[in-house]
């Protein structure tokens, strides 16, 4: 054969699967777009970023991109937004009740900030997608209008009754059981929320505590635990904020193997006095979803850092 | 052409995603107090001065705040934003540690305070008699379970 005829071959071959891919590119179905039970509200300029970054996965009106449509990326694209909406739909935002919306739009811009989302893989290709430096200041800007201030009042002396242990003590459907032994742990911090109205202190286990000491959280070592105690915020007569209503206890259980499919930490909440286990295991994949965004301290939010 | 750009592109990216991962850790704030095995009373939030607080005490302080075993120690933090959650604040530098000793109390004489300053060089310390009023009135946070 003459190279020249080799080279034809070669060629034509090549236009064909080039057609064959730009038709499927040009006809693959990704997704169904379902119908947009209730929009997103919000100002417009915030709006707009949502929409162009966020709703080709977090909506019913994926506008996907022709390449979005290649064989192979197809199916990729797919798993993406059909996980995306499981997790956050902005066109089923009449679903949410109207303190869970705003929760979501702080987590929202925390996910982004954090260059978790748009997703990594997303952005790359998809120039558009990203988020500017002052389009994180429009959303800013927006959130702190919706930031709460703390209208309980504190009782002047408030007597707490004795506290008594449910027996058997409580384990969570992750495989998590209460552990009332975090009381003698460390304190790791303490912070106020102004996202919601909630204070809290975090407990580290030794194991968790030596790992921060020695900077080893990239991963954490198995073991380490960190426990969460979430109060209400109470105002008393002179402006002090002090911890109010309990709400619950959290607890993260780093184990590498056993929670690989929340990214290597197990989690558990135990709320109200009477401590009921409410993490179901679709509960800790959202946990684990917003934990990325504290992937540069290996998923723990709450670590002071040298400003 | 675009095909295959498409895929490098998306190659580089996965390729500096994953490289952007291993980054270091940011610097940890350093843990500046150490409890000496005290626990948590409470916590106090000044939003006025930015600063929030953790009463610290010993068992003694927990069965009976006036009995003159009992020892506190009040801990002040600047807070600072947390570098992690746009939404929340969290404690950052230390400032200040109030202690409050019962021992003087068995000799009939007022509990001992003291203050240790960090960070905080303008810092007036407070009538020792008021600031020991206002730790020992601060009530109990409501836990689950017991300290010790
Ligand atoms: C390419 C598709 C894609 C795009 C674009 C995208 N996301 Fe996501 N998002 C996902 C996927 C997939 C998940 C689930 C991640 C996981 O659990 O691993 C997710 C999860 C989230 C979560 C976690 C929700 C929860 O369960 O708590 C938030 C918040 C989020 N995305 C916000 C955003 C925002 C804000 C934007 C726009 C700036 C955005 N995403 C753009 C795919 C996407």
């Amino acid at each position: 054969m003459k190279i020249s005829n080799r080279l034809k071959i070669i060629s034509v071959s090549a236009g064909i699967v080039l057609a064959v891919t730009a038709v499927l590119s040009f006809t693959t179905k990704v997704v169904d777009n379902l119908p947009v039970t209730g929009d997103l509200e919000a100002p417009a300029a915030v709006k707009e970023i949502f929409v162009r970054a966020c709703y080709p996965c977090h909506s019913n009106t994926a506008n996907l991109k022709w390449f979005d449509k290649l064989p192979g990326v197809a199916s990729m694209v797919r798993s993406d937004i059909l996980t995306a909406r499981k997790h956050l739909n902005f066109s089923e935002w009449d679903k949410l009740a109207p303190a869970a919306r705003e929760a979501a739009l702080w987590e929202a811009y925390n996910m982004i900030n954090s260059g978790t989302m748009p997703l990594p893989s997303y952005a790359a290709v998809h120039s558009a997608a990203a988020v500017s430096a002052a389009e994180l200041t429009t959303l800013r800007n927006y959130l702190l209008t919706k930031r709460k201030t703390v209208t309980a009042v504190k009782q002047d002396t408030v007597q707490q009754a004795a506290t008594t242990l449910p027996n058997p003590l409580p384990t969570s459907l992750t495989g998590i059981q209460f552990m009332p032994e975090f009381r003698q742990w460390e304190v790791m911090s303490t912070t106020s929320r102004f996202d919601n109205t909630t204070m809290r202190v975090m407990y580290a286990n030794p194991i968790a505590m030596k790992a921060i000491r020695e900077k080893q959280i990239k991963p954490w070592p198995d073991g380490a635990v960190i426990a969460k105690v979430v109060w209400d915020k109470e105002r008393d007569k002179d402006g002090y904020i002090h911890p109010g209503q309990f709400q619950n206890v959290q607890f993260m259980v780093r184990d590498a193997e056993r929670y690989k499919s929340t990214d290597g930490w197990g989690y558990a909440k135990f709320e109200t006095k009477a401590l009921k286990p409410t993490t179901t295991l679709l509960v800790a994949q959202s946990c684990a979803s917003c934990h990325k965004a504290a992937a540069k301290t290996g998923g723990i939010f709450d670590l002071s850092t040298l400003n | 052409m675009r095909f295959i750009n498409v895929f490098t592109v998306a190659v580089l990216a996965f390729m500096i995603a994953s490289c952007m991962d291993k980054k270091e850790a940011p610097a940890i704030r350093p843990f500046a107090f150490n409890d000496s095995g005290m626990r948590v009373i409470t916590t106090v939030i000044n939003e006025k001065d930015n600063e929030v607080a953790m009463l610290y005490g010993n068992k003694a302080a927990f069965d009976n705040r006036s009995q003159p075993e009992a020892l506190f120690k009040l801990v002040t933090y600047r807070e600072q934003d947390n570098k992690f959650w746009f939404g929340s604040y969290i404690n950052g530098e230390l400032l200040r540690v109030e202690t409050v000793n019962m021992q003087p109390t068995a000799s009939g004489q007022a509990p001992a305070y003291s203050v240790d300053v960090y960070n905080q060089p303008a810092f007036r310390p407070a009538d020792a008699a008021a600031r020991t009023n206002f730790i020992q009135t601060l009530d109990r946070a409501w836990y689950p379970c017991d300290p010790y």
